[in-house]
């Protein structure tokens, strides 16, 4: 009975405790994806203008400590690439890294260099989409995230997580909550597990007018 | 008496010289101001250049799909027989698979590369390996130094790249002081002994065989006064060499002179700086100069025609034992480095030719760079204009433009025309559709006949080119009526009929008056069939067509008549391009762009041009529409692309014009577009050619070589798209017994339901439906209700005109469904 008693008694504090900690877990990383995002920066790719990388690298962000490692959605192994794209994505890890360090303007050349390289790749559009994103242009944003969409094969579920899920958070920080929703679902029905999308669902008000 | 006239004399004396020293005084000063302002102020007057997209050659690469060897020649790089040892030098070994090239260093924006060795290992011709020679890494990529297109000039043509003192080797330095003012760092500007010195040996002469100019002097005539050899001259040119050096120290002056020297010729343009010659005569930096090359470019100074080395082998080289041999005597180098000089080869160097590799691309640019520059800066501000124009497409586009256009002529003499300004002619342009960048463009035949840029400039009617912007309206309005008026499949009647509007009759003809009855909307489109597109242009009207055409990129006038549907309103490749760039990019509008970056002479950035996206069609829709036009390809107007031999997968359209005056095809795979023009300017008609006869074959030899090396890719359907296997012929869905099936892209939820009756064995079984197409008797205009049900089935009305009777032993509960969920 006293058991009971207690259990009744706690499980509101628990619940009112996760509620705090996924709330402060998704304001610290949702908005604001250039600092906290799956894509934080790292070490490789160098800096000084370089555009050649060694073979043994991989040629892409499938290799060690690239992209593919620390982020969730895995991108196609470099096998299933055409060279190409493997230099394009090895632009895209460049600019990645640019865009860390917030170096825009090189960012943003090395992206759309990926991009003239290999069109049909989603990757430079995405990390445009991000920065432009930061950069306060939400229209342009959303546009470069739709386009990235478009490419993506519907077996890549991971980065249509991602893609969706930012396209939710642009929505989200323009206070379009219906449109924010929308795809939030959708970047559930690629990756039910994604915590910021769930976070987010959770944290939407229900009222689309507000 | 004698003491005042002496007076007199004495203060007329101190008179004149207190006079003549004002005025000597205002005199120096008048020319130190000028000496010191010009100097001071002085620009270089270096022409803008305008370069094309770097090379970047990569494992897997063909060499010859990319014609690597003709990009490093026209890049200026020389091939060498044994190592390579300068930038510029490159080795191929034909038996090895080896190609090592010195790449010079290159800056492009936002990405900079040193100078360096790299090893390219083939395997029959494709490209294995990249390997950096310094270390001996394997390299991902790399790319050449971009290509120049053209420069700029003001109304003097003059090749100039300014150097630092800091860039030019010593050596050379040497040499330049030994050809022309050895005691340069002796004197103040004026060498007296030299004067004297070449006075007496002109006396001796008898005729002028020595000059006793300085460098200094030199630089005063070349920078501020005229050639003229008159005393006064000679004079002003010693006070301002004097108030030069009084003001400025001896490295400021002779960095001056390297930039300024001139050297020569090359054509109409004129070399000016030891770095444009060294370039020109060697195809190398000053700082890659042999010994003797850094003498014979001093011994040149003097008469640099009479001393150059492309025209006079012998005498330069007798030029430059001599300055040799200067050098060794004043012991700026040893007596062995001296005859190791003089007795270089002097290597018969092909010199580039020089001229406008695009000239109609780049007047289009140079429209573009004056709304932001005016032209003295473009012409003599050395700015740096970086375009995506990319060489290979450029000479693609060029050859198949001059190539198709003869063999049009060899075909149909009649074609042929007595004078050049009358010929048949022809444009192409080509665009990357993700980014708007425009890769090619070819706006004539010959710019020497006619600079006309048909490209951008010709404003034509585009026929049949225009009626996919009909479909695209219609397939909208099917996304907001959601009544299956405008699917792939629905039924379109192709009969003549007539149009009234404003009062007016319009009566829209077929080709050869050739009608086909109900077709699906895919055969429509796919035949080009006029009756049939004007139907629907009527159902969908035209003020949904306009704004759909000015969605995709239309910018000229179009006018709300009927004829519009056709094609009938004037319209530039140019734009033409634009609107079906949107549509092989997915819905998504990207402005064309000429220009990338605009840098300063010193590389820093002053305009970028980014990539700005705009949705501005469905994507849904956009790919409905490329579906159909990939069935123009493949079954229609636009077939005799694949057995020309391009068999990617594609999407296209012909465009001709009643007249037969133009002739159009349209065309693009996933990631590159072109646009190919065929026509007289004034107008002629083209016999009886069309689209698939006169620009169908220009645009399919340059999509092949074009596209050439790079994998297929397929158009990917979005999301709300489902390709659906159907019967050709029903449009219902393909059963394993029907003859023709083909992939239908339907928008999500107006897939057709039923299977095809007509092919399944017992067609009349239970369960199984049989379409009657009946005629109506009701007026054209009058509208039946999309679903109907009668006594024998479900009425559907797929046209106003036309309706078609189901009879169906469905379950009943299926009537209540809309009409086109039953298909």
């Amino acid at each position: 009975m006293v058991a009971a008693l207690l259990v009744l008694l706690i499980r509101p504090l628990l619940v009112w405790l996760a509620v705090c900690l996924i709330f402060l877990w998704t304001h610290g990383s949702q908005i604001v994806y250039a600092e906290n995002g799956p894509f934080s920066s790292h070490p490789f790719g160098e800096e000084n203008g370089k555009v050649e990388t060694q073979e043994n690298e991989g040629g892409g962000l499938a290799s060690p400590g690239s992209l593919a490692e620390q982020a969730s959605p895995l991108v196609p192994a470099p096998l299933r690439l055409s060279s190409q794209e493997r230099v394009a994505l090895r632009f895209v890890e460049q600019g990645r890294t640019a865009f860390g360090r917030e170096h825009f303007a090189r960012a943003r050349i090395l992206f759309e260099r990926a991009i003239e390289i290999a069109p049909l790749q989603p990757y430079g559009y995405y990390f445009l989409g991000r920065m432009t994103f930061d950069q306060g242009d939400a229209n342009q944003a959303l546009a470069f995230l739709l386009k990235a969409e478009l490419l993506l094969t519907q077996d890549n579920v991971d980065w249509l997580g991602e893609t969706t899920c930012l396209q939710g958070a642009i929505h989200e920080d323009a206070g379009d909550y219906a449109a924010a929703r929308l795809r939030y679902q959708r970047c559930l029905e690629f990756s039910p597990q994604n915590l910021r999308a769930l976070s987010a669902l959770a944290r939407l008000p229900e009222d689309d007018a507000g | 008496m004698q003491r005042i006239f002496w007076g007199i004399i004495g203060i007329v004396f101190l008179g004149l010289l207190a006079t003549g020293s004002v005025l000597g005084w205002q005199f120096y000063h008048k020319l130190e101001h000028e000496v010191i302002t010009r100097f001071s102020d002085h620009r270089w007057e270096v022409p803008s250049k305008i370069y094309a997209q770097p090379l970047l050659l990569y494992p897997g690469l063909s060499i010859a799909d990319v014609d690597l060897f003709a990009q490093l020649e026209r890049l200026d790089y020389q091939r060498v027989e044994k190592n390579i040892q300068a930038r510029g030098d490159y080795w191929y070994d034909s038996e090895t698979g080896e190609v090592h090239i010195f790449l010079r260093e290159s800056t492009y924006p936002g990405r900079q590369r040193p100078a360096r060795q790299i090893a390219l290992y083939l395997d029959e011709g494709h490209i294995q390996h990249v390997v950096d020679l310094d270390d001996g890494t394997g390299l991902l990529f790399i790319e050449t130094e971009p290509e120049i297109i053209t420069r700029l000039y003001a109304q003097a043509w003059e090749e100039r790249r300014v150097v630092k003192f800091h860039e030019v080797p010593s050596l050379l330095v040497k040499a330049l002081l030994a050809a022309e003012d050895q005691r340069f760092f002796e004197h103040q500007g004026v060498d007296l002994w030299r004067v004297f010195g070449a006075g007496w040996a002109n006396v001796v002469a008898g005729r002028t065989v020595q000059g006793g100019s300085t460098l200094t002097q030199q630089l005063i005539k070349n920078f501020f006064l005229s050639q003229e050899r008159t005393l006064r001259r000679k004079l002003v040119e010693v006070c301002m060499a004097v108030i030069l050096e009084n003001h400025y120290s001896k490295l400021q002056i002779l960095e001056n002179y390297l930039n300024e020297i001139y050297l020569g010729q090359r054509g109409a343009k004129s070399i000016f700086g030891i770095w444009e010659a060294a370039r020109f005569y060697f195809g190398k930096e000053p700082r890659d100069l042999t010994l003797g090359e850094m003498a014979l470019l001093a011994g040149m100074i003097k008469a640099p025609n009479r001393y150059a080395p492309n025209r006079h082998p012998e005498r330069a080289i007798r030029r430059r034992s001599q300055i040799v041999q200067r050098m060794a005597k004043l012991g700026d180098i040893t007596a062995e480095e001296a005859q190791a000089a003089a007795q270089e080869t002097l290597g018969r160097r092909r010199i580039p030719l020089e001229k406008n590799k695009a000239p109609y691309f780049v007047d289009f640019l140079r429209k573009e760079l004056e709304k932001s520059y005016p032209v003295g800066i473009l012409t003599k501000a050395g700015l740096n204009i970086f375009t995506a124009l990319d060489m290979r497409l450029q000479h693609i586009a060029r050859d198949v433009i001059q190539k198709g256009l003869a063999e049009l002529e060899t075909k149909h003499p009649k074609l042929q025309r007595e004078t050049p300004e009358e010929r048949l002619q022809a444009c192409l342009i080509a665009i990357q559709p993700q980014t708007g960048r425009i890769l090619a463009l070819v706006g004539g035949r010959d710019y020497q006949v006619s600079q006309f840029n048909r490209v951008a400039q010709a404003h034509r009617q585009p026929g049949s080119v225009f009626k996919p912007v009909v479909y695209l309206a219609a397939l909208e309005r099917e996304r907001n009526h959601k009544d299956g008026w405008f699917l792939p499949t629905s039924l379109i009647n192709d009969t003549p009929f007539t149009w009234f509007y404003e009062d007016k009759e319009w009566s829209p003809r077929n080709y050869k008056d050739k009608y086909f009855g109900m077709v699906t909307l895919r055969k429509a489109l796919a035949k080009s069939l006029n009756a049939a597109t004007a139907r629907i242009a009527m159902e969908v009207g035209l003020e949904p067509i306009r704004h759909t055409a000015l969605r995709l990129g239309f910018t000229s006038p179009l006018p709300a008549y009927p004829s519009l549907a056709l094609g009938a309103a004037e319209v530039t490749p140019l734009e033409v391009a634009q609107a079906y760039s949107t549509l092989a990019n997915q819905g998504i509008f990207t402005a064309p762009t000429a220009i990338k970056w605009i840098t300063n002479p010193d590389g820093e950035p002053l305009k970028q041009s980014t990539l700005t996206v705009e949705q501005r069609i469905h994507p849904d829709d956009a790919y409905v529409l490329t579906h159909l036009l990939e069935g123009v390809m493949a079954h229609g107007s636009g077939v005799r692309a694949r057995g020309l031999g391009f068999r990617r997968p594609a999407a296209g359209k012909t465009g001709t014009t009643n007249d037969y005056s133009d002739a159009w095809f349209v065309g693009y795979t996933p990631d590159l577009l072109a646009v190919v023009w065929v026509g007289f300017d004034q107008h002629a008609p083209l016999l009886k050619l069309g689209g698939a006869q006169a620009a169908l074959p220009i645009w399919t030899e340059f999509m092949k070589r074009a596209t050439a090396g790079t994998p297929p890719t397929a158009f990917l359907p979005p999301p709300g798209v489902t390709l659906v296997a159907v019967d050709q012929e029903t449009g219902l869905r393909a059963t394993p017994s029907c003859p023709k099936v083909i992939q239908e892209a339907f928008p999500n939820g107006q897939e057709p339901i039923l299977s095809c009756p007509y092919h399944a064995p017992g067609s009349h079984a239970p369960g199984s439906v049989r379409r009657t197409p009946v005629r109506t008797t009701l007026p054209s205009r009058h509208r039946i209700p999309p679903q109907t049900t009668s006594e024998k089935g479900i009425l559907l009305s797929l046209r106003p005109w036309q309706a078609v009777v189901i009879e169906t032993s469905l379950d009943p509960s299926n009537r209540a469904k809309p009409w086109w969920q039953l298909f």
